[in-house]
C-alpha cells in the first residue's frame, strides 16, 4: 500500500502495518541525474507500506 | 276501450253525464275531463303539477253522425309504473353486468385499477356478498410494467438503489401476498415475463458497467435525457478515492494449463475479490484480464477530518519525514474506507487458501495440467498481488454511443497497478528490486527500510 492510503487508516490498523521502502518519483526532467544525492533531493517521495 | 264504450253511450244527453259518471267511478278514475261535440260532461280542474306528458287525450268520431268525442286521462300513475319497471330493469343489468366482471371479466379488470388512486375506494361485491377490495386483488401488470419501465429510463443503471423501486418491490410482495390469484396465475402472466425481461436487462447493464460505473453512466444519460441521446461531450467529475489494484500471478502458466477452463478459474477468482469488496464497501470498476480494479469512494474534505488526520498523526509509528503527493493533503476516510479496503484484502489472502474452492468445476485434464504447473511454487494455488493506494481521480465515461465505459483517470490508479506490480519484486532478492527496468521507469527504489519477504 502507498502510505497516503496508510494514512488513512485507523490508528489501530496503523499499528499492524509496517514500512518497507520508499520512492522517488521522477519527473522527466530529472531523468538525467546521476548523483543519488541529486536524486533524493529533487524527487517526490512515496512509501511503501505493507500489511505485517 | 272505455273511451269506445263511452262514446256509444253517452248518444243519449239525458243519460250522458250518468254514464260518464259511471265510468269514471268504475274503470276510468284518471278521466278529468270529457265533451261530446260542443258539450262538455265533465270537466275537473287538471293538476298543475301534471306535466304535458302526463296527460293523455283520447279523440272518437263516428263516421255516420260525424259526432266527436273528446277524453283527457292523467297516465301520471302508468308513467310513475313504468319508470319503476325501467329502472329496476337498469339495476337488472347493472346486476348482472358487475357479477359478470367478478367472475368472467375479472381478470381483465385486474389490469386497471391498483395503480389509480380512486380505485383504491373501489369496493366488488362477490356472488355471496363478501366485499373484497379491488386494491390488493387487482394486479394490473401492464400499469405496473410501464411504471417499471419509467423506472428503467429514469436511472437504467441505478433504479434498484432508488426508494421508489423499494416501494415497487414491497407493492409486488404484498400483493403476490394478499392477491386472489394464485402465484402460478401470477406468474403465468404474459406482462410477468416481459417485466421480468425488462429487470434482467437492468442487471445485465448493471453488471456490465460495474458498480462504480453506475453513477457515471447515470450521470451522463441524465445530461442527454432531454435529446433522448447519450451526452459525452461533457467533462468529468473529481472524485476522492481509494484503489485496489489486484493481478493473479501466474495467469499466463494458468491460461495455457487451463485453455477453455480458465474462464471458468477467472470468474471464481473475480467472484471471491469482487463479492468481498462489496461487502466492505467496494465497488467494482473494471477487470482487465488477470487483473480487477475495485475502489472505494472517500468522504469530501472537511475541517473535522483534518483535525483527527492530526490527531493520527500524533500516534502514527513512522517516524520519517516523507513529502506526501500533492493530492494526499486532502483525503478524508470518515468512514473508515481505508481499514475496510485493507480488511478487504486480508479475507481475499484468506479466501485465496481454499484451493478446491477454484478447481472443483474444472475437468480433470485441465486440473492436473494446472497443479503440475504449479507444484514447484510455494503456497495456494491462486495467488494474488495487491496495491492500494488513495487519491483524486477523474471519473467519466469513455466511449461513443456504440460503445461506452464507465473509467476512472488518474495517476492514482496507475499507483495502485505499479504497487501491485512492485509486490512482485519484494518476493526475489535486493539486487532485482533495483534492477535497471526500474531505473528506466523513472522510478527508483531506495530501500530504507528492511526488505520485506514473503
Amino acid at each position: 500500500m502507498s502510505e497516503t492510503f496508510y494514512n488513512l487508516l485507523d490508528s489501530a490498523n496503523k499499528y499492524r502495518c509496517r514500512k518497507l521502502d520508499q520512492l522517488i518519483l521522477l519527473s522527466a526532467e530529472n531523468d538525467s541525474l546521476v548523483d543519488p544525492r541529486e536524486i533524493l533531493d529533487s524527487g517526490e517521495k512515496m512509501s511503501i507500506v505493507s500489511e505485517s | 276501450m272505455a273511451m269506445a264504450v263511452l262514446h256509444g253511450q253517452t248518444n243519449n244527453t239525458m243519460f250522458a253525464k250518468q254514464a260518464v259518471e259511471t265510468a269514471r267511478d268504475t274503470v276510468i278514475p284518471n278521466l278529468l275531463t270529457y265533451s261530446r261535440g260542443d258539450n262538455v260532461l265533465l270537466n275537473e280542474t287538471i293538476p298543475a303539477d301534471l306535466r304535458s306528458r302526463e296527460l293523455l287525450y283520447i279523440n272518437i268520431s263516428s263516421l255516420e253522425s260525424g259526432v266527436t268525442t273528446t277524453g283527457c286521462f292523467s297516465v301520471e300513475y302508468y308513467l310513475e309504473q313504468m319508470a319503476l319497471v325501467e329502472i329496476m330493469t337498469t339495476l337488472f343489468i347493472i346486476m348482472v353486468w358487475l357479477l359478470g366482471i367478478v367472475f368472467f371479466v375479472g381478470p381483465v379488470m385486474i389490469l386497471v385499477s391498483r395503480m389509480n388512486p380512486l380505485a383504491k375506494h373501489c369496493v366488488v361485491y362477490s356472488a355471496n356478498t363478501i366485499p373484497f377490495p379491488i386494491l390488493g386483488q387487482v394486479v394490473e401488470p401492464i400499469e405496473r410494467m410501464v411504471r417499471l419501465l419509467g423506472m428503467l429510463m429514469k436511472d437504467p443503471l441505478g433504479y434498484t438503489n432508488t426508494k421508489e423501486y423499494r416501494n415497487f418491490m414491497q407493492e409486488e410482495e404484498d400483493f403476490a401476498e394478499h392477491s386472489m390469484w394464485g402465484k402460478e396465475v401470477l406468474d403465468g402472466m404474459e406482462t410477468k415475463f416481459l417485466m421480468n425481461t425488462l429487470l434482467r436487462i437492468g442487471s445485465l447493464m448493471k453488471v456490465g458497467f460495474g458498480s462504480a460505473g453506475v453513477e457515471i453512466i447515470r450521470d451522463n444519460l441524465d445530461r442527454g435525457r432531454k435529446k433522448d441521446v447519450l451526452e459525452l461531450s461533457r467533462q468529468g467529475t473529481t472524485v476522492s478515492c481509494i484503489f485496489l489494484f489486484c493481478d493473479i500471478r501466474q495467469f499466463t502458466d494458468a491460461t495455457e494449463c487451463l485453455q477453455e477452463e480458465v474462464f471458468v478459474f477467472t470468474n471464481k477468482i473475480a467472484a471471491v475479490v469482487h463479492s468481498i469488496c462489496h461487502s466492505y464497501g467496494g465497488t467494482a470498476n473494471k477487470n482487465i484480464g488477470d487483473a480487477f480494479l475495485v475502489s472505494w469512494l472517500l468522504d469530501d474534505e472537511t475541517d473535522r477530518c483534518a483535525e483527527e488526520k492530526e490527531e493520527d498523526d500524533m500516534f502514527a509509528t513512522s517516524t520519517s519525514h516523507v513529502m506526501f503527493s500533492s493530492d494526499s493533503d486532502h483525503l478524508c476516510a470518515r468512514n473508515n474506507q481505508a481499514d475496510k479496503a485493507l480488511l478487504a484484502v486480508v479475507k481475499i489472502s484468506i479466501a485465496l487458501h481454499y484451493d478446491y474452492f477454484f478447481v472443483e468445476t474444472m475437468n480433470e485434464e485441465a486440473r492436473n495440467r494446472l497443479l503440475t504447473k504449479l507444484s514447484k511454487r510455494k503456497g495456494p494455488i491462486v495467488q494474488m498481488g495487491f496495491g492500494l493506494h488513495a487519491g483524486k481521480a477523474v471519473q467519466g465515461a469513455i466511449g461513443s454511443p456504440r460503445k461506452l465505459d464507465a473509467t476512472y483517470i488518474s495517476e492514482s490508479v496507475e499507483r495502485a497497478e505499479f504497487l501491485e506490480s512492485s509486490t512482485k519484486a519484494y518476493g526475489k532478492r535486493i539486487k532485482q528490486i533495483l534492477s535497471r527496468e526500474y531505473l528506466q521507469q523513472q522510478l527508483i527504489i531506495f530501500l530504507l527500510s528492511q526488505v520485506f519477504r514473503y
